[in-house]
């Protein structure tokens, strides 16, 4: 993890132009230097780094450039929205994908498997910031049914109602391709635990069709498929920043990649920090669940 | 005597040239007709010829250049001088949508090349060499793979500006991981094999085998990820496009062609779906064909999931 933040805070400084406030044609050259003494971007590269390194142990990120103000306060402004996003997002593709998977594995080559076939394939395919653009079009243009933008309805009291509004096309957007994958996934999984010696001796001895499939295939079945849903948490962090762009979500997302255009560091390098951790500990989770659910794997 | 010989010599061949064509069949031409038979694959093959050669030979027939604006019909509907209408500045949007389907196509399949050489070549020295580089190179393969790359090549392009090659170069050296592993998983099943130890007995060297007996066994599988690989190449250069950080602006691309529709929706509903149905379509069609494919050369498997 400090691989990446150190790679990033090099990157970040190596990169061509500078903050975007110092470019500001506008800006007396005098005024400019003062800004960026303030800033310390006068400093030696490694005593900025060394600087920056001990303010983030004591969790102070320094201040955004362009909104003067505590880039932790910005940040944990905006975590919720993206947690919220995320974690719905993520629920919303498990709910879908574990039952179709499940369901077309056991009705193999029916027409349910071939439909959820479809889907899945559709749900990869579909580029999800055009998925986003098409549901504006539909709900909002078109039936003006669902708000296009932001968290909740400006000048109204925020509701559960109101925000899960907001939420619905975000959430569908952001989690569509996870769904798609995971549900895939399920479906060859447990197909292949259904092959199993252990299936076929539960079958013989008379289980019925349904105890079998809960009892003794799922349990199997499922393990593998968190390690996927593992494999898919950083690919959706890049979705968030894509699906806070179409729908206005106030989220870190956007606070990134407009930080990025403008060059502003602090933000950039707090951001990434957050996201590392973030991903680093979900990872460590995902292993820690694993080796929970089979003891085969399990880390002494 | 000396007839019969020749006779029998001239039928061996014919029977040696038989059973070289059947065995043929039951290489290349009998995936490719197990491939025929699979009807979506075709058709996602056909569509992806179709818009190869739209990109390829459009801007020769529909002569309109997509640069140019045409200011007194912005936003203008489909009509003669204009097939599908004028975007929001006033250029043609058919003119648009060919020449970005070439930068599209031309950006994910070259970026899909250069990950695949570089997973090819990071898998095949894993598996070869096992040990320690194994050990170092696919704990390098993990960790790319459970850091949000996407993300870190996002910012990247934010902070150093895009540019068709940084773009081309960035979607390659972020999906290349899927690759290596299976190339390495391969070289690990055929390392072991007879016709490895009889090409080690006549002193072939480590790179040469590699590059002469391990690599051409992988394939198959290189195929079906290159095919997959370009479906996320172009998922991933429309996806950067749109949000104003990959292609930029006076070249087209289907990504950044839906960037300023959104603002135009309630007019110009149209500006948003074409573009997005032919990445939707094509992405749809590569990775149709990537899993008939699969099929095609490993008819096994897929009885198996």
């Amino acid at each position: 993890m400090l691989v990446v933040v150190t790679a990033t805070f090099l990157l970040v400084h190596l990169a061509p132009g500078g903050p975007a406030i110092l470019l500001d044609p506008a800006l007396d050259p005098a005024d400019a230097e003062i800004l960026r003494t303030r800033l310390g971007l006068d400093r030696p590269l490694i005593e900025q780094y060394w600087r920056w390194l001990a303010d983030v142990v004591r969790l102070d990120f320094g201040s955004s450039f362009t909104f003067d103000r505590p880039v932790i306060g910005l940040i944990l402004e905006r975590l919720p929205a993206t947690m919220l996003l995320g974690g719905v997002s993520l629920l919303f593709a498990l709910a879908i994908a574990f039952p179709l998977g499940i369901i077309s594995a056991k009705y193999r080559s029916s027409w349910i498997d071939q439909l959820s076939s479809m889907v899945t394939l559709a749900g990869i395919s579909i580029p999800n910031f055009w998925l986003g653009i098409v549901l504006i079009l539909i709900f909002s243009v078109y039936l003006g049914v669902l708000p296009s933008s932001g968290m909740s309805t400006p000048g109204r009291p925020v509701s559960v109602v109101d925000v899960a509004q907001h939420l619905f096309m975000p959430a569908l957007v952001l989690g569509l391709a996870t769904m798609a994958s995971i549900a895939k996934y399920t479906r060859s999984s447990v197909l292949g635990v259904l092959k199993q010696d252990y299936v076929r001796t539960a079958r013989a001895k008379g289980l019925k069709e349904r105890l079998v499939l809960t009892r003794h295939a799922l349990k199997n079945a499922l393990i593998p498929v968190v390690t996927v849903i593992g494999l898919w948490l950083p690919r959706m962090v890049g979705g968030a920043v894509v699906t806070e762009t179409i729908f206005s979500w106030p989220g870190m997302g956007r606070l990134a990649i407009s930080a990025a255009f403008q060059r502003d560091y602090p933000i950039i390098l707090g951001v990434t920090l957050v996201v590392s951790t973030v991903v680093v500990f979900t990872n460590l989770l995902v292993d820690l669940v694993y080796g929970y659910l089979d003891p085969r794997i399990r880390l002494d | 005597m000396g007839i019969l010989i020749r006779e029998s010599v001239s039928t061996d061949i014919a029977a040696r040239r038989e059973a070289a064509l059947r065995k043929d069949r039951g290489g290349l031409g009998e995936v490719w007709r197990r491939l025929r038979k699979h009807r979506s694959a075709v058709g996602g093959g056909l569509w992806l010829v179709l818009v190869s050669l739209i990109a390829i030979l459009g801007p020769f027939v529909y002569a309109v250049p997509h640069e140019r604006i045409d200011i007194l019909a912005p936003l203008a509907g489909p009509g003669p001088s204009h097939l599908l209408g004028t975007d929001e500045s006033g250029r043609d949007v058919l003119a648009r949508l060919i020449h970005g389907g070439r930068v599209s196509l031309l950006v994910g399949l070259v970026s899909a090349l250069l990950a695949i050489g570089l997973g090819t070549l990071i898998g095949a020295v894993a598996g070869q060499f096992g040990g320690r580089t194994d050990a170092f190179l696919m704990r390098m393969t993990d960790t790319f793979m459970s850091v949000p790359v996407f993300f870190f090549l996002l910012m990247l392009l934010a902070l150093f500006g895009g540019g068709l090659v940084v773009l081309v170069l960035g979607i390659g050296w972020t999906s290349w991981m899927g690759v290596s592993r299976v190339v390495r998983s391969e070289v690990l099943r055929h390392r072991g094999m007879e016709f490895v130890t009889a090409a080690r007995a006549v002193g072939v060297g480590d790179l040469r085998l590699l590059w002469r007996h391990l690599i051409p066994q992988a394939f198959p599988s290189i195929i079906v990820a290159a095919t997959l690989g370009v479906a996320h190449a172009i998922l991933a250069e429309t996806a950067l496009s749109y949000l104003g950080i990959g292609i930029r602006a006076p070249l087209p691309s289907w990504g950044n062609m839906l960037s300023n529709a959104q603002n135009y929706m309630w007019s110009a509903p149209y500006l948003a779906i074409y573009p997005g149905l032919l990445i939707m379509l094509t992405v749809l069609a590569l990775n149709i064909f990537g899993d008939g494919l699969r099929d095609a050369l490993d008819p096994q498997l897929s009885n198996e999931v």
